[in-house]
């Protein structure tokens, strides 16, 4: 997915603002979002694009560079399963990107956890980075399981707030 | 590290670092520089394998980790817009309460 096709490039920065208490950024990102109702589900595709890569990272035999379609079912099927599992009933458009991130962490602590296991590339240094990886991802976990209970908190999404107001 | 050439005959040398300054070391070319000469081989073939084997999982997940970093942000600022637009404030990077006047 390129730039162009996520709404707002500049999202992140009308956030930081709000969070270091800049009273414009509330209404700049409310405008933002009236003039961009898409942007989770644009958001979504992404990471859509996101699980087929790591699939095919998670598939690809290494001799010889091809996949392995049948392990690649397997995963899909399973990540589904989480999915749905996390996601619960009627999850709003911004609780399943946060689910999607989350079952996104789980394909890539298992590919950490097989790459630290093959000895071919188990040097100290990948070691090193991949131990690295693992705790990032702990981390990334955690905090996407923090959101999707402080969203579900919430009445309703400020998305849908918004959508509603507008 | 390097045999280098005196005349027709090869010595050893070693280069240590003491402090900031390096040093060279003479070996000389003895049992103890084809040793030495071994060990230096042996630990420039481990690095080599420590790059290559570094770039082959940078290839493997690099472009995989790129769109994964990329949605990471964007679901933070989504997440992080839903909440403020529903009254809640962020405190210390952190747990997220609802603000007040």
């Amino acid at each position: 997915m390129d730039e162009a096709t996520i709404p707002f490039p500049n999202l992140e920065d009308v956030v930081t603002r709000a969070r270091r208490g800049d009273r414009d950024a509330l209404p700049e990102l409310r405008e933002l979002l009236r003039r961009h109702p898409d942007v989770v589900e644009k958001v979504g595709d992404l990471a859509q694009h996101a699980q087929q890569a790591w699939l095919e990272v998670l598939t690809k035999r290494d001799h010889d560079g091809t996949t392995d379609l049948v392990a690649q079912e397997a995963i899909s099927q399973r990540a589904e399963r989480l999915r749905c599992e996390i996601a619960g009933q009627n999850p709003t458009a911004l609780e399943s990107l946060v689910v999607s991130r989350i079952v996104l962490c789980w394909m890539q602590i298992h590919h950490a956890d097989v790459a630290a296991a093959a000895a071919a590339i188990a040097t100290p240094r990948v070691l090193e980075t991949i131990v690295r990886r693992q705790e990032r991802l702990a981390r990334i976990l955690k905090s996407s399981i923090d959101q999707l209970a402080h969203l579900r908190r919430l009445p309703a999404t400020a998305l849908r707030l918004v959508t509603d107001a507008a | 590290m390097a045999w280098e050439s005196r005349g027709r005959r090869q010595y050893f040398y070693r280069s240590r670092r003491i402090g900031a300054r390096v040093f060279k070391e003479y070996l000389g070319r003895g049992a103890e520089a084809a040793a030495a000469a071994a060990e230096a081989g042996a630990r420039r073939s481990e690095k080599l394998l420590e790059l290559r084997a570094q770039a082959q999982f940078d290839d493997q997940i690099g472009a995989a980790d790129a769109l994964f970093q990329r949605l990471d942000r964007l679901t933070n600022a989504l997440v992080a817009t839903a909440m403020l637009l529903a009254g809640f404030r962020q405190h210390h990077r952190h747990e997220w309460r609802r603000a007040h006047g």
